[in-house]
C-alpha cells in the first residue's frame, strides 16, 4: 500500500515534471494549480542555462482529493484527503485550509496517530511540501484536513470546494469530490 | 522460611512450564491457523452489562450471542479513524460467506454518551450496514463496560464544550459464541483477511 502510493507519487510527479518543462502553465485537466503571485512569472522562451538567476518558485498541484461522506447527524465532521505535489524549486508548507459557503464551523489540520494501541487526533500547524516533486499526502489514519461543525450533510456525487493556504504558494482552490471512502485492498488497484 | 518460599517459587515454576507446554503441545498439533490480528487465549468477558440501542431499548450482549460479535469503541465526531473502522468491518461481513453473514453481528459503543445518543449512534452505524448495532448509554453504564472490559478511552485536551475529540482504542474485540474474548482486529486489515479471521473465531467457538 505504502509502496504503492510512493510509485504513484512517482507516476504522477515525471509527467508532471515534463509539462513544466514545456509550458510554463496548463491548466485544463481540473487539478488546482497555484503561481505565486509575489514571483515574477518564469519567462517561458528563456534558456535552461540562465538557471542561478531563476528566483526559487513553488508550483503546487493537488490531485486526488476527496471528502468523506457523514451519516447525517447534526453537528457532524468530516475529513478531506489529497495528494499535494510541489514541482517548483522553493520548498512550500500547507498552513491552514478554509471551506466555501460556511460549509463547517471550523476547519483545521489534523494528524491521527496510534500512540499506546490508542488512536489520538492531534491539531497540527502545518506540513511540508518539498520542492523538486516532493508530496505530502493527506489519506485516511493520516494526516487530514478536519471539517469540524458541519452545516449541513456530505453525500456522494455533493462537491466541497475549499481554499488550501500555503506559505509559498498564497491560497489554491480544491474541488473535492464527496465519496464514501473505501477500506485498503488486496489488490490496490489506485482507488482512494 | 526463604527455603519454603524457594520450594513454592520452584513448584510455581514447574507448573507455569508445564502449562506452556501443554499450550504448546496443542498448539503445534496440526497446522495452526495463523490469525491476522491478535489471538487473545480466552479472556473472558462481562456480558450482561446494559447498554441500550438505537430503538431506545436496554441492550445486553449476553441476551445476544451469535458465532461472533465484533465490538468496537469509538465516538461518531471521530471523523476519520471510525468511519474507516466501520467501512473495514462493513467490507468484511461481504467478504464472508453470504451464509455465514448473519452469524456476525457488528457493534459500535460509543466512548462519547455525551454527544451519542442511541439515535445518533443509529444514523450513524446505519450509514456503514444497515446489520450494524450502534450502543449507548448512560455515562456510568458506558463507563462501566470501558472499565469491565479494559477498554480506554480519554477527551483531548483543547477544543471546546460543543466540539472536543476522543482517544480510544486501536483495535475491534472479537468475542466468540461463549462469550469470551478471541482477538483484537487493528486497523489496515484487507476485508478479506478480516472475514477469514473472523470465520476462524465463528468455526472455534
Amino acid at each position: 500500500m505504502r509502496l504503492n502510493r510512493i510509485m504513484r507519487a512517482f507516476a504522477l510527479a515525471i509527467p508532471l515534471l515534463a509539462a513544466v518543462s514545456l509550458v510554463a502553465c496548463s491548466d485544463d485537466d481540473g487539478d488546482a494549480t497555484a503561481e505565486p503571485t509575489a514571483q515574477p512569472a518564469a519567462d517561458p522562451t528563456a534558456d535552461a542555462t540562465t538557471e542561478p538567476t531563476a528566483v526559487p518558485t513553488s508550483e503546487i498541484t493537488v490531485t486526488d482529493a476527496w471528502a468523506r461522506a457523514t451519516p447525517g447527524n447534526p453537528d457532524e465532521n468530516s475529513a478531506v484527503y489529497m495528494l499535494i505535489t510541489n514541482d517548483g524549486t522553493a520548498d512550500d508548507r500547507l498552513i491552514g485550509a478554509a471551506v466555501d459557503d460556511g460549509l463547517a464551523t471550523t476547519v483545521e489540520l489534523h494528524e491521527t496517530a496510534m500512540e499506546d494501541g490508542q488512536m489520538r487526533m492531534r491539531q497540527v500547524e502545518g506540513w511540508d511540501v518539498p520542492r523538486d516533486g516532493g508530496t505530502l499526502e493527506l489519506a485516511q489514519r493520516a494526516n487530514h484536513v478536519m471539517l469540524i461543525g458541519l452545516t449541513k450533510q456530505l453525500v456522494e456525487g455533493d462537491t466541497v470546494g475549499l481554499t488550501l493556504q500555503f506559505e509559498q504558494a498564497g491560497e489554491v482552490r480544491v474541488e473535492a469530490p464527496v465519496e464514501q471512502g473505501m477500506p485498503m485492498q488486496m489488490d490496490d488497484d489506485g482507488g482512494s | 522460611m526463604t527455603q519454603a518460599r524457594a520450594a513454592w517459587l520452584a513448584l510455581g515454576g514447574v507448573l507455569v512450564a508445564a502449562v506452556l507446554g501443554g499450550v504448546f503441545a496443542l498448539v503445534s498439533r496440526g497446522e495452526p491457523y495463523e490469525y491476522s490480528g491478535y489471538a487473545i487465549e480466552n479472556s473472558e468477558l462481562a456480558l450482561d452489562i446494559q447498554l441500550t440501542d438505537g430503538a431506545g431499548e436496554p441492550f445486553v450482549l449476553s441476551d445476544r450471542m451469535t458465532p461472533a460479535t465484533a465490538v468496537y469503541f469509538g465516538y461518531t465526531h471521530c471523523p476519520d479513524v471510525c468511519p474507516l473502522t466501520m467501512l473495514e468491518l462493513a467490507a468484511a461481513r461481504d467478504a464472508l460467506p453470504e451464509e455465514r453473514r448473519d452469524d456476525l453481528q457488528v457493534l459500535m459503543v460509543t466512548v462519547d454518551p455525551e454527544r451519542d445518543t442511541p439515535e445518533v449512534m443509529d444514523t450513524y452505524v446505519s450509514h456503514f450496514d444497515d446489520s450494524f448495532i450502534g450502543l449507548s448509554g448512560t455515562p456510568d453504564g458506558v463507563r462501566e463496560v470501558m472499565q469491565e472490559w479494559g477498554i480506554v478511552a480519554f477527551r483531548e485536551e483543547g477544543g471546546s464544550d460543543r466540539s472536543y475529540f476522543m482517544s480510544h482504542p486501536s483495535t475491534v474485540s472479537v468475542i466468540g459464541a461463549d462469550g469470551r474474548l478471541r482477538l483484537l482486529i487493528p486497523t489496515g486489515l484487507t476485508p478479506e483477511a478480516i472475514a477469514a479471521d473472523l470465520l476462524q473465531v465463528m468455526d472455534a467457538s
